[in-house]
């Protein structure tokens, strides 16, 4: 092959990559390993089966699906003996020899598109591999494997856009569907010169981010309908009717209450725009407004018509520290309710599969607890008896459970108690890891049909309570379920404060209300927005803006890159043992072009609080930065004080610099904390200095007293 | 004027002062307990370990340094300990005590309640020490005509007359105006009831006339009584009707008493009109069964010099020095107007001063030895003593309560809590040796907390506790020795105690026999329990190790459960080897003491100076350079000279000479007539000041790990004999039923 060969292979992907360009309004590329979040798969033994799930938008109309296959298999495999399938949703669509003279394969599947509906479709790879042909063969033996390389492996959606339905039950699923990838957009418009209407417009985004789920979303925000993008319209009547005006749409009569409605999205030269909706949020009064905005953020696909009004929304009794996967400490939660179905494990690669949930961000974990999972579970018969379930938490294996009994078994009530220092606050993991071996003699032909483990829904699982303090800052924290700002699920008693009134702004805003609602899985209905900070404010909050705008709003705070001096931390890295070294510069300088930071601090007017500054240049590079924000890669690496992003250096990714803080803080329950308690805790030599000072004084006294007592004694008398 | 105002503690009114430093000493102590709330709520373990190990680090570096035995720097040293400890037990209480079901929380109550009751005992023992009161300064009557009449008591139930005799003639020696002492045998062993009583009445005849008649030889009073009732309280009471000395003097029989014992006591109470009681040390020249078996090997303390060189000198600063049954002095007015010495429990002693301190009457004790006893010689003894010590004092916990008696001061009644609670400590420590294998073997949860944890809060304050005891008694104990004498009562006592917890009003008095011999080495049948301690420690390890494996989960525990395992081990089998049975030949005990002292050999002129190495009432061991060797059962003329100065000469026989480079270490019998053999106890037990010699050199030394070696050297062999025993009489068993069913 040579360099011809070389050449050969370039030219293909590109023709590979630009075919399914052609001819289709809309193209969706997605590298499979962003679907499953590993590198590869990789296929053992003489038979394994492994695959992953498609998403494909309720909105798409598929027409076709392309599939850029890239694996690489044993040398050793018999290609006669040894092939590849793959599967579309159980069905096989294609099969090819695993051929041991090139063992490097990329391959292009085209999926038949009715095979494929909207929601999850499970894309799987079966293999049947050998390396003999004749005698004996071992069932598992090493070089039997075939790895798919997900990263180099890529999948092309061409589709159109559906009609949107004009009925607000497209918003539960067709508007807002998680499945839409690799990312969304929504715009929203609203007077942006009405101050009233910001915290409406934060509930919508919010619900919004919560009908996305975990799907990163981004918003903007102007005054104006925006073409190509759904719109959600929010404003007091006599707003929205100037903007539906403009386009010749009117809003159906409505006297009282809130009202939200669902339109086409007219265009801007006259007619519609079928594939995009214009949802409206309205009400006369902005009471009315915030109480659509309620009512929209938790709408599923209920009602089926194309507007609502809405006179009453009421929340149920929040609890703090509730959201989404949150364990709540004491209760017992069945798998089932932790999102982790009946799950049976089969075969000789059976895997794993895991539960995964969260503990409240400021737990202080008790080493010497026990969390309880109480299991059910039952195996098959005729497993060798070196099979075993594994219980491993936080990737730490805590228990083996013996698959011993030749003819299967079934338990009930089998109690694993977990040492709760295995934990941590915030994500958890418990999985399931699963040995199955056949009892094959040599020649033995393995059957695989009886190797399998059940885990019922109905185990149980309970984490007991533990005191709530945790030591700030932490942005880890933020990014990990926006604690604090979500100690309640709601946002209440959060404030996020904008130092400009401009449309990037407001849109950095959303985007930031839409991150926090996605990480704690609740629609922050309480958290409020506003344009001033004062002392009189006792809850958390967050300020966006320019570094200069942020400090006049806080008083004149020292914030990095503010006009005069300022101190700027840079990273000195020692070695690989050591801690990055901080060393502090003080200068007079300002953020650039694509640069930003994220700070946190305890809040100047209430001890155990916490502000958190979201700084940047202007309010376009504001909106960069809080777009960098969504991205996985951005938060992976947000931690400690004071995170700095450099969007501009770099042209295909952010460079992010976290800093841990110097001085901390801390803060209980509530966001309550004594000042001694945190006082302390920060300044633990002072600490262990009162305990010697104290333990003098105490002598010195007792000295004092038992003296004068001890003259009475040695004279003789009592005392 | 101002300053005094804002500032009561320097005010010149000595209440106001004393309310003042209350405040601050509350103050103090609330801002510590802040801090120690502060560490357990929010400090993360490395915060925890700093500041646990921190403090132990100050500890240790105190420990060592002589300054910090006395106050201020004591204080500190205490406080630190005590801060350890209350941070353990908050911790414990607040963080480790988790309901996971019925049994577990049965199991984890009661080793709960014994650390509690373990960290009691031990803060109370804190308090108790602060500041032990030593060589009080003495106290004489200023005129001979002001010295107050004195009956001596020496109360005997079945003792040997050598022993009522030797006690008898030292107390008729003892240093007091003639008409002002009175000496009474007090016997409870010929009592009308005895005398009358078929199956007994031959011996306590018998024994009636011999001591009536010796009695009558030593210029004694004798008295005895028609019944046995309230044993020895009983007793007394009888004597103190039948006498009217202002003072009397309580002597157990085997208790002989120095000359000076009077002329060093009687003046306190001219100084104290209120007092009631000087008690001095009880001292002992036969060694304890412990100390049989270290013969050799180390010079342990003994048992009880913890109580009477230190416990006693900090209760005395507390005005809380009790009777302790002999040795002591006390007024009779005072004490007949309590009705005379108590009986509603079998410590008599204890519960006397109990009632007169609760009338506000002062005690005093004064250490130096001033009697010199015997200790019992077996286990079997032992036991039985302690076993009637822990009854009667748990008897007066529960009858009088002294934590809400009326009268006692706060800190009486911490002290009289704190020596009636301590007899618990057998329950505690049963349950400390069964507790580990609990978790072990039946896989009950009894402790919840970390490994990081148990060496954040448990293990610097385990080191501490062993830090602070040594501190505190380290001249009375060696480190590790309280844990085995605790652990060899422990199983016995924990029974007697709870049956008293059942019935308070059951025990009675039994007497603790001294002056037994023994013929050949055995391990106490006793020891048995210790067996089973053992076994079952060894099967929990055996668990544990399964468990490592199976449950990697648990490692942490396993290793903390599994260590604690071994330490009950370790330290059953060393209390295994406490209880071997040494042989007891001789009747009188030897005192090895090194004094100058001279022989001549009859008809000679010529003196030699030589020194003592061992005493008796029988005879006398001495070295000398002679210029040729004695012959055996040849005479000797020996002049020897107590303390005080004055002289004694004895003639004795040798019975041993053994001759090494020049020097020849004799062996020699006293031959004794009647008034010889009164100069002979005047000579041996009359001199204060060589109990105090010797009581001082027993102060703890270097050998105290090859002791305990030796110890558990003999536990193993125990352990190996016992079970050779064991099998070969199994093996007998076996071929006894092998024969009788091959004859069938």
């Amino acid at each position: 092959m040579g360099k011809f060969g070389g050449s050969m292979k370039v030219l293909m992907y590109v023709v590979l990559w630009l075919f399914p360009l052609m001819g289709y309004a809309n193209t969706q590329q997605v590298e499979l390993d962003k679907l499953i979040a590993a590198p590869t798969l990789t296929l053992k033994c003489t038979g394994d089966e492994q695959g992953l799930d498609i998403p494909l938008a309720h909105r798409w109309n598929v027409k076709k699906v392309t599939l850029n296959l890239h694996y690489v298999s044993s040398i050793n495999l018999i290609t006669s003996q040894s092939q590849l399938v793959v599967k579309l949703n159980g069905m096989p669509i294609a099969q090819t020899k695993l051929d041991a003279l090139s063992p490097d394969v990329l391959v292009q599947l085209n999926l038949p598109v009715q095979y494929l509906s909207a929601g999850y479709n499970r894309l799987s790879f079966a293999v049947a591999q050998h390396t003999e042909s004749k005698g004996c063969e071992k069932g598992c033996s090493p070089d039997m494997w075939t790895t798919v390389d997900l990263k180099r492996s890529v999948l092309a959606i061409d589709y159109d856009n559906k009609a949107v339905p004009v009925a607000l039950s497209s918003v539960g699923t067709l508007l807002f569907d998680p499945k839409v990838f690799p990312q969304a957009e929504v715009h929203l418009v609203t007077d942006t010169q009405d101050a009233e209407q910001l915290n409406p417009l934060s509930i919508v985004a919010s619900g919004v981010a919560h009908h996305f789920d975990y799907r990163q979303v981004s918003f903007t925000v102007s005054s104006k309908l925006k073409p190509g993008v759904d719109n959600i319209l929010v404003g007091k009547h006599a707003f929205v009717q100037g903007l539906l005006g403009d386009a010749k749409l009117a809003l159906a009569d409505h006297e009282q209450g809130g009202y939200v409605s669902m339109l086409p999205l007219p265009q801007a030269g006259g007619g519609q725009d079928v594939g995009h909706a214009l949802v409206v949020v309205t009400g006369k009064q902005v009471d009315d407004v915030k109480l659509a905005a309620e009512t929209f953020a938790s709408m599923s696909t209920f009602p089926g018509t194309s507007s609502l009004s809405a006179y009453e929304f009421k929340l149920p009794k929040l609890r703090e520290y509730s959201g989404r996967e949150l364990i709540e400490p004491g209760k017992e939660y069945t798998l089932k309710a932790l999102n982790f179905p009946t799950a049976t494990f089969q075969g000789g690669n059976a895997g794993s599969k895991d539960i995964n949930f969260r503990l409240p961000s400021d737990f202080m974990i008790r080493p010497n607890l026990a969390a309880k999972l109480t299991l059910h579970f039952a195996y098959g018969a005729g497993m060798r008896d070196t099979s075993a379930m594994n219980i491993v938490v936080n990737g730490k294996i805590v228990k083996g459970i013996h698959l011993g009994n030749s003819d299967g078994a079934s338990f009930q009530n089998y109690v694993i108690e977990i040492p709760t220092r295995l934990f941590q606050p915030g994500s958890n993991r418990i999985s399931f890891a699963t040995e199955l071996h056949p009892p094959l003699k040599e020649c033995d032909l393995m059957l695989t049909g009886n190797m399998f483990l059940t885990v019922f829904d109905d185990t149980t699982f309970s984490f007991p309570d533990m005191p709530h303090f945790v030591e700030l800052p932490n942005l880890e924290l933020f990014m990990l379920s926006g604690f604090p700002f979500t100690r309640w699920a709601d946002g209440y008693e959060t404030k996020v404060v904008l130092t400009e009134t401009d449309d990037n702004t407001l849109s950095a805003a959303m985007n930031l209300i839409g991150l926090m609602t996605q990480k704690s899985g609740f629609p922050l209905y309480a958290i409020t927005l506003d344009h001033a900070l004062t002392a009189a404010w006792k809850g958390d909050f967050i300020v966006l803006g320019s570094p200069d705008r942020i400090s006049a709003v806080l008083g004149g705070k020292g914030l990095p890159f503010t006009k005069g001096k300022s101190a700027v931390p840079y990273a000195l890295v020692r070695d690989w043992a050591a801690e990055p070294v901080l060393v502090s510069s003080v200068q007079a300088s300002q953020l650039g072009e694509g640069q930003g930071y994220l700070m946190q601090f305890e809040s100047p007017y209430e001890a155990g609080r916490t502000g958190l500054v979201f700084a940047a240049r202007d309010s376009k590079n504001l909106l960069s930065m809080s777009e960098a924000l969504l991205k996985s890669e951005v938060q992976a690496q947000t931690e400690g004080e004071l995170t700095m992003l450099d969007l501009a250096s770099q042209e295909d990714k952010a460079i992010v610099k976290s800093f841990k803080p110097e001085t901390t803080y801390t803060t209980g329950k509530s966001g309550k904390k004594s000042f001694w308690q945190s006082y302390l805790y920060t300044h633990p030599y002072v600490y262990y200095g009162l305990v010697i000072l104290l333990t003098i004084g105490f002598a010195i006294t007792l000295f004092a007293v038992l003296r004068r007592y001890r003259k009475k004694r040695v004279a003789g008398r009592a005392v | 004027m101002k300053s005094k105002a804002l500032f009561p503690f320097f005010n010149e009114d000595p209440k106001s002062q004393s309310l003042s430093i209350g405040w601050l000493l509350l103050g103090f102590a609330s801002l510590l307990m802040y801090l120690l709330k502060v560490s357990i709520d929010v400090f993360d373990l490395q915060r925890q370990l700093m500041l646990s190990w921190g403090v132990f680090v100050i500890l240790a570096c105190m420990y060592k340094w002589q300054v910090t035995k006395r106050p201020p720097w004591r204080f500190l040293f205490v406080l630190l300990s005590g801060f350890l400890a209350l941070r353990y037990l908050i911790w414990r209480s607040t963080e480790t005590l988790i309901y996971t079901g019925p049994l577990d929380f049965i199991a984890m109550t009661l080793l709960y309640l014994a650390e509690v009751y373990s960290l009691t005992i031990y803060m109370l023992g804190i308090l108790l020490n602060l500041w032990p009161l030593r060589n009080r300064p003495l106290k004489l009557p200023p005129n001979l005509e002001d010295y107050p009449t004195v009956d001596v008591f020496i109360p005997t139930y079945d003792e040997s007359d050598d022993i009522i005799r030797i006690t008898t003639i030292a107390a008729s020696q003892i240093d007091y105006p003639k008409d002002k002492l009175r000496i009474h045998i007090c016997d409870d062993g010929s009592t009308v009831n005895k005398r009358n009583n078929p199956a007994s009445a031959e011996a306590a005849w018998a024994r009636y006339y011999r001591l009536r008649r010796l009695a009558q030889d030593l210029g004694a009073n004798y008295i005895t009584r028609e019944t046995n009732v309230a044993a020895k309280a009983g007793n007394l009471n009888h004597a103190l009707h039948q006498t009217h000395g202002e003072l009397f003097l309580v002597l157990d029989c085997d208790h002989v008493p120095t000359h000076d014992i009077l002329r060093r006591t009687v003046g306190f109470f001219s100084a104290d009109p209120k007092l009631f009681l000087v008690q001095t040390p009880h001292f002992f020249i036969n060694p304890t069964p412990v100390e049989k078996n270290l013969i050799g090997v180390g010079n342990p303390n003994r048992e009880n010099d913890m109580f009477y060189k230190e416990i006693h000198r900090s209760l005395d600063f507390w005005n809380s020095s009790y009777f302790c049954g002999s040795a002591a002095l006390l007024r009779r007015r005072y004490v007949m107007e309590v009705g005379g010495i108590a009986g509603k429990t079998i410590t008599e002693d204890a519960e006397t001063s109990f009632h007169l301190h609760s009338l506000g009457y002062n005690s005093i004790y004064l250490d130096r030895p001033m009697v010199c006893g015997l200790s019992p010689e077996s286990y079997k003894d032992y036991i039985l003593q302690r076993t009637r010590w822990a009854q009667g004092m748990v008897q007066l916990f529960l009858l009088s309560n002294p934590l809400m008696a009326k009268g006692l001061s706060f800190h009486q009644r911490l002290c009289y809590f704190n020596f009636c609670f301590y007899w618990f400590f057998g329950l505690a420590r049963v349950m400390f040796f069964i507790a580990p294998a609990l978790f072990l073997l039946l896989s009950l949860k009894i402790y919840f907390a970390s490994f990081t944890q148990v060496i954040s809060y448990a293990v610097p304050y385990i080191f501490s506790t062993f830090m602070l005891m040594d501190f505190f008694y380290g001249r009375a104990r060696q480190p590790f020795f309280s844990e085995i004498y605790e652990s060899v009562q422990s199983i016995f006592l924990a029974p007697a105690v709870i049956a008293v917890l059942f019935n308070p009003h059951k025990p009675s008095f039994k007497v603790t026999p001294k002056g037994n011999t023994q013929e050949q080495d055995f391990l106490n049948p006793l020891a048995a329990i210790f067996f089973v301690i053992i076994l079952v420690n060894i099967l929990a390890i055996g668990a544990g190790v399964i468990s490592w494996f199976t449950d990697p989960i648990l490692r942490d525990t396993l290793s903390v459960t599994a260590v604690w395992c071994t330490y009950n081990v370790v330290l059953a089998i060393i209390s295994l080897g406490a209880f071997w049975e040494r042989k007891q030949m001789r009747q009188f005990h030897r005192i090895n003491v090194e004094e100058p002292m001279k022989m001549r050999l009859p008809g000679t002129e010529t003196d030699y100076a030589g020194e003592t190495m061992d005493l008796s009432i029988t005879g006398l061991g001495f070295k000398v350079k002679l210029p040729q060797a004695p012959k055996l059962s040849e005479p000797v003329i020996l002049e020897t000279t107590s303390s005080d100065g004055k002289k004694f000469v004895f003639n004795a026989v040798f019975k041993r000479i053994i001759e090494r480079n020049g020097t020849f270490y004799c062996g020699t019998e006293f031959v004794l007539d009647k008034q010889s053999y009164a100069e002979a106890v005047a000579y041996l037990y009359g001199d204060s000041g060589r109990w105090t010699r010797f009581w001082a050199k027993k102060t703890r030394n270097e050998k105290t790990f090859r002791m305990l070696g030796h110890l558990f050297v003999s536990g193993i062999k125990g352990m190996a004999e016992s079970m050779g025993i064991m099998a070969t009489s199994g093996a007998q068993y076996l071929l006894a039923l092998q024969r009788k069913y091959a004859k069938k």
